[in-house]
């Protein structure tokens, strides 16, 4: 890919993104662009992690801790948002340290299921405390005041830090490491690379942008609950990733948006929403298993052929 | 000591349903090396049948014991009917992937719990005791409908335990589940044994399904909660081991029961997570998982 | 204190058994800096798993492997690629979906300098052949050419002791001079030293210091290629195919 055609797309979405969280003033809109930006986020954190092979299903889990740190820590401690949102990030990364030290011993299957197991004992957890809130959960996370009007603005912006954050460490030497763990990981042993270490330091930076986006779903939603933080929660970041396209980096965060779109428009009609998006799913797994960006690089590829065929002809 | 055998009873019984269906997850792992979320609304749809067919059955006037054995009939059709379905449309194309097909499974998931909801409403349904009394063992009560319940789970264990080790088609389901390509350049129809591979664990699902219908409170949702038990008891005893997946069940509902007696049920949760991580720190694919 | 006139490499009665498998039986071998030592035997003599032991990918029963003065803990790859040992794989000792480019720069980010990262690659690339094909897929190259890819990423490594699973074999006549003479170049430089499991006799004998060989897990002959060449039980041991190629 053109470095200057990656600049180019990355300023041209962005800014598009950014504009938009400044201009749309409609409340419902707001809270919509919102969900999209967390969501493409959550979907970019699981990708990160699928680089190296593994299937991180504790997303939900760490998602999780970091609204409810974020949410203690505003409501309870009243440390301020930016502050509250970074520490959320912080504490997540620490814990995820520690869980990916512990669990990415077990792989491919046992780490999918253990993800998943750790996110219900969380979410059960979370009931039994009652510090915060126990299983009606917290209340009144509010951001600033002066943040009111620019709130979309704040979460695109944040997210669109972290997504280039991602971006950037995915071409470099550390993205390359992790795609030589998934494929070949006795090769990046014998030449001398920790593998164990850069797997526990993908999944602790993955999480740091899940914590930091489960803080700022926190004070969107201004409530939490246990409820939200279970394991269909990474399954619809996965659902994103692969109708998106999982090989591509826009895949995430186009599969966060059309589906986050497709569910308000279903919502709209009143529908049941968990039955368009499994079908959704569904229906891209087994149509599309690139996803959409791989089919729109086909269609692409196809275009070029038959062009390629139409000169020949002519000449 | 009463409280203790009345303690291990119930954890008998609810591990002879997560036996049923630890069995089923383990044995589509083995053969065809995928997580299969869905596995759960094969259960749920069995149940969910017999629990709206008996009362039918036996207001139309067959005899409550008769009607269960036909509702329960039906209701496994039913459900192996589905298992079929997703096997051919979906789950045959992904054999071998785990996160495609882990993917399936999860829209299919949320698919079907759209449509059992609308097929057979969100009310829950008790169904009447098909067995009804009560026997005293060793000083604990134990209700007979969950002491057929769990001599069917045992004899579903062992009777899949002994076909796994001595019959033909156990013999190639073991050697799919070991090395698959080595089993096809030997001749045997891998496609074909995975589908019965499939159709078995369903079978197994479907009559945990039928069997709990008479003991619990039936709802579509009742399927994902037992679905999670069981992948737990699947990850404790090893993917794709039959032992591992009866030595799970039984640990996960000791856990369970005692713990859910002694402190909470919340607590008894946690605990069951700390066991999966202690376990899986010294054992990285299970107790009996294969390396 | 590690000095060059001690023995690079020094494994002690290094023993492996699998089950009631004895693969690998009391070995004992040194390696000096400088020198290329191959490893040969027939089919199922050990070679690989002696391969295993001295790379930590696997862990002896019994006996050490001594590297650079330091002793290796056993099974710890980590231990001994950090401290120079780099080895190669008998199948697919690359990463597929990554450009040649790509692959051999994997080689050099444990042990090289960022700043020298993207010279070792040239500069390897250059001394394999490689460099017109540095953004080609891996994947995509012909077998020989794959080889020569994996042997890249070894020597990006910079490795004090190069160690290479059966690295000649599919290659053309032109490709395993190319690879002799790299080795042969790369023995060259100070206290360096390249051990080899090799089938291919014709270029073990012309380019190896030193051979050992193992039969049936134990060691059975060691010296230079002529005397090897003269051995009757090493002939015998081969049933008389000690000179095919």
């Amino acid at each position: 890919m053109d470095k200057r055609f990656t600049l180019g797309l990355w300023l041209v979405l962005g800014g598009a993104a950014l504009l938009l969280s400044l201009l749309i003033q409609d409340f419902y809109l707001r809270s919509i662009l919102n969900l999209m930006a967390i969501s493409a986020l959550l979907a970019t954190s699981l990708r990160f992690v699928m680089l190296m092979g593994e299937l991180n299903f504790a997303l939900a889990a760490f998602t999780g801790l970091g609204a409810y740190s974020a949410g203690y820590l505003s409501t309870v401690l009243g440390l301020p948002f930016g502050f509250a949102i970074l520490l959320a990030g912080l504490i997540t990364a620490a814990v995820s340290a520690l869980f990916g030290a512990i669990t990415l011993r077990a792989k491919g299957p046992y780490f999918l299921l253990i993800g998943f197991a750790f996110s219900e004992a969380m979410r059960v957890a979370y009931s039994k405390i009652d510090a915060v809130g126990g299983t009606s959960g917290m209340v009144g996370i509010y951001p600033p005041r002066a943040f009111d009007d620019w709130l979309p603005f704040v979460v695109v912006g944040t997210v669109l830090l972290l997504l280039i954050a991602f971006y950037l460490v995915e071409k470099s030497d550390f993205g390359r490491i992790l795609f030589a763990i998934r494929e070949n990981e006795d090769v990046a042993r014998s030449v001398g690379i920790r593998t164990y270490l850069y797997k526990v330091i993908a999944i602790s930076g993955a999480c740091f942008a899940a914590g930091l986006a489960g803080g700022l779903h926190a004070f969107v939603n201004q409530v939490i609950s246990p409820g939200d933080f279970g394991y269909l929660l990474a399954a619809f970041a996965l659902a994103y990733v692969k109708i998106g396209g999982e090989d591509f980096f826009l895949g995430p965060i186009v599969g966060a948006v059309l589906l986050v779109a497709l569910s308000s428009y279903a919502l709209g009609l009143g529908g049941d929403e968990h039955f368009l998006y499994g079908g959704a799913i569904i229906i891209a797994v087994l149509l599309m298993p690139k996803g959409v960006l791989g089919m729109l690089g086909k269609l692409r590829l196809k275009a070029a052929v038959s062009n390629d065929k139409v000169s020949a002809d002519v000449h | 000591m009463q409280t203790f055998i009345q303690l291990s009873a119930t954890a008998l019984q609810i591990g002879a349903v997560y036996v049923l269906f630890s069995l089923g997850l383990t044995l589509i792992f083995g053969v065809m090396r995928i997580v299969n979320f869905v596995h759960g609304h094969i259960f749920s749809v069995a149940a969910l049948v017999v629990a709206y067919l008996l009362p039918a059955l036996a207001a139309g006037g067959l005899s409550a014991p008769a009607a269960y054995v036909l509702a329960s009939f039906v209701g496994i059709a039913v459900a192996l009917s589905l298992g079929a379905l997703l096997y051919i449309f979906g789950f045959r194309h992904f054999q071998r992937d785990l996160v495609g097909s882990f993917i399936l499974s999860i829209g299919l998931v949320l698919l079907l719990d759209g449509v059992l909801l609308h097929v057979f409403g969100g009310a829950v349904r008790g169904v009447p005791e098909i067995f009804p009394g009560r026997v005293s063992i060793g000083g604990a009560q134990v209700t007979i409908q969950r002491l057929f319940l769990c001599a069917v789970a045992v004899l579903m264990a062992v009777s899949l335990y002994l076909a796994l080790g001595h019959s033909r088609l156990g013999k190639a389901l073991r050697a799919v589940s070991y090395d698959h390509e080595a089993a096809m350049m030997v001749g045997i129809p891998y496609s074909r044994i995975a589908f019965l591979g499939f159709m078995i664990a369903s079978l197994l699902a479907a009559i945990a399904g039928v069997l709990l219908a008479p003991v619990t409170i039936v709802s579509p949702v009742i399927g994902t909660d037992y679905l999670i038990k069981g992948f737990i008891a699947v990850i404790i005893g090893g993917l794709g081991s039959v032992p591992g997946a009866i030595l799970g069940s039984i640990f996960v509902a000791s856990i369970e029961t005692f713990g859910s007696y002694y402190l909470d049920s919340s607590y008894a949760t946690l605990a069951i997570f700390g066991l999966v991580i202690i376990v899986l720190l010294f054992w990285p694919k299970g107790v009996f998982g294969r390396g | 204190m590690y000095t060059d006139t001690q023995p690079l490499l020094r494994v002690e009665g290094i023993s492996r058994r699998f089950g009631g498998l004895m693969a690998v039986k009391n070995l004992n071998l040194e390696l000096r800096p400088g020198e290329i030592f191959g490893l040969i035997g027939p089919n199922g003599a050990g070679k690989s798993t002696t391969f295993n032991l001295i790379s930590g990918f696997m862990s002896p029963t019994a006996g050490k492997v001594i590297f650079a003065g330091e002793k290796l803990p056993g099974g710890k790859v980590g231990e001994a690629s950090k401290a120079g040992l780099v080895r190669t794989f008998q199948h697919g000792s690359y990463v597929r979906s990554m450009s040649v480019g790509d692959n051999i720069r994997l080689g050099t980010l444990a042990r090289v300098a960022p700043a020298r990262r993207a010279d070792k690659v040239r500069e390897t690339a250059a001394v394999l052949g490689l460099t017109e094909i540095l953004d080609e897929l891996a994947g995509n190259l012909p077998h020989g050419l794959q080889r020569l890819v994996s042997i890249a990423i070894a020597i990006a490594a910079a490795p004090k002791l190069l160690c290479l699973d059966e690295p000649l074999t599919g290659l053309n006549e032109t490709e395993v001079a190319t690879v002799l003479r790299v080795l042969d170049g790369y023995r060259q430089s100070m206290g360096r030293a390249i051990l080899l499991v090799e089938h291919n006799m014709k270029a073990v004998m012309k380019i190896c210091d030193r051979i050992h060989v193992l039969h049936h897990g134990e060691f059975l002959a060691a010296g230079t290629p002529l005397e090897i060449q003269s051995n009757k039980a090493v002939i015998e041991a081969y049933l008389g195919s000690a000179h095919a190629t």
